[in-house]
């Protein structure tokens, strides 16, 4: 029996899968915990509803945006389980972190880059190129005024082809985070004709 | 021999991760920055025995502070520190005359252990 050969739809999610997990074993390293993957999925960014993929909860949330040439990412978490990585993540500078303005969002937002780049790099290995994130940048408010944000972003520019939906959790201290990873046509394309290697983690 | 250290990160999180580390083993943060003309001016006010530089700032590249440090004292030690483990940035960022790279996230041991080629004592 010939195997039929796997849509690029299937060879994304498999390079997400890959890159997620990745991803969370960075979360679960600087949060000392056990973080798994729990959902992955795409979907055409045509045809994206912010409330479709994030449910109409008007609970706050702490969001970050990374950007990419082609593509970018949100990570959100919910207000209890931000306010819970945020103390464990700093450990061991609680006091003066406890002084900054904006504690949660600010160190949200280094959280969110160390764990988003483990994810580029897997893209940045089966698209052979160097793909640098841009600075995080802090969003806060309810998850689908945080994704609106963004999808506005690519929206504007007529340029947003997937959108890959991802949920982490950890029974360590009963918390999730969202990952959002959206993705161009063009980026699209480099990502599902050029599956590589693992790239080891240093 | 304590460190004198200089913390180049646009993030105040993890400059203050980083100075809280080192403090606790004895070394002295001379100097923060966290963009190209702050780190060459607290480079040259301070000269720090190493410096720890993200590679990622909001309006700059990374390279190009190791770059533009590396031009001022072709002597200077900067340890790289970033999230990013793309094994080209990390070629890249060797042959532009890096004394190491320490990729995030990284514990209390992890920094020391990348620092302590450059105790004397």
């Amino acid at each position: 029996m010939s195997q039929e050969p796997a849509t690029p739809q299937a060879l994304i999610i498999k390079l997400l899968e890959r890159g997620v997990d990745k991803c969370a074993q960075r979360l679960g390293r600087l949060s000392y915990s056990t973080w798994n993957v729990d959902t992955v999925s795409l979907s055409s960014g045509a045809s994206a509803a912010p409330g479709d993929l994030m449910g109409a909860s008007n609970e706050k949330h702490f969001g970050t945006f990374l950007g990419i040439p082609g593509g970018g990412f949100l990570v959100i978490f919910p207000e209890k389980s931000g306010f819970l990585v945020t103390n464990r993540f700093t450990l061991s500078g609680a006091d003066p972190v406890d002084a900054l303005p904006n504690r949660e969002s600010t160190v949200l937002a280094e959280v969110s880059n160390i764990i988003i780049n483990a994810l580029t790099d897997v893209l940045a290995e089966a698209c052979g190129k160097t793909l640098m994130l841009s600075a995080p940048e802090p969003i806060q408010g309810p998850k689908k005024e945080i994704l609106q944000s963004a999808l506005g972003r690519f929206s504007q520019a007529g340029k947003l082809a997937w959108i890959c939906y991802v949920r982490l959790k950890t029974p360590t201290f009963s918390s999730h985070c969202d990952l959002v990873a959206f993705l161009d046509s063009e980026l699209f394309r480099l990502l599902s004709g050029g599956q590589g290697p693992a790239v080891p983690e240093g | 021999m304590p460190l004198r250290i200089m913390v180049v990160d646009d993030s105040p999180v993890s400059r203050i991760l980083i100075t809280e580390m080192v403090r606790e083993a004895g070394h002295q943060v001379v100097a923060e920055a966290d963009s190209l003309k702050g780190a060459l001016e607290a480079y040259q006010a301070n000269k720090p025995d190493v410096v720890t530089l993200d590679l990622a700032l909001a309006n700059e590249d990374g390279r190009a502070i190791l770059t533009a440090l590396r031009n001022l004292d072709r002597q200077a030690r900067v340890v790289v520190i970033s999230g990013n483990s793309q094994s080209k940035v990390i070629d890249e960022i060797t042959a532009a005359g890096a004394a190491g790279y320490l990729i995030k996230p990284f514990d209390q041991d992890d920094l020391l252990r990348a620092l302590s080629r450059f105790s004397t004592g």
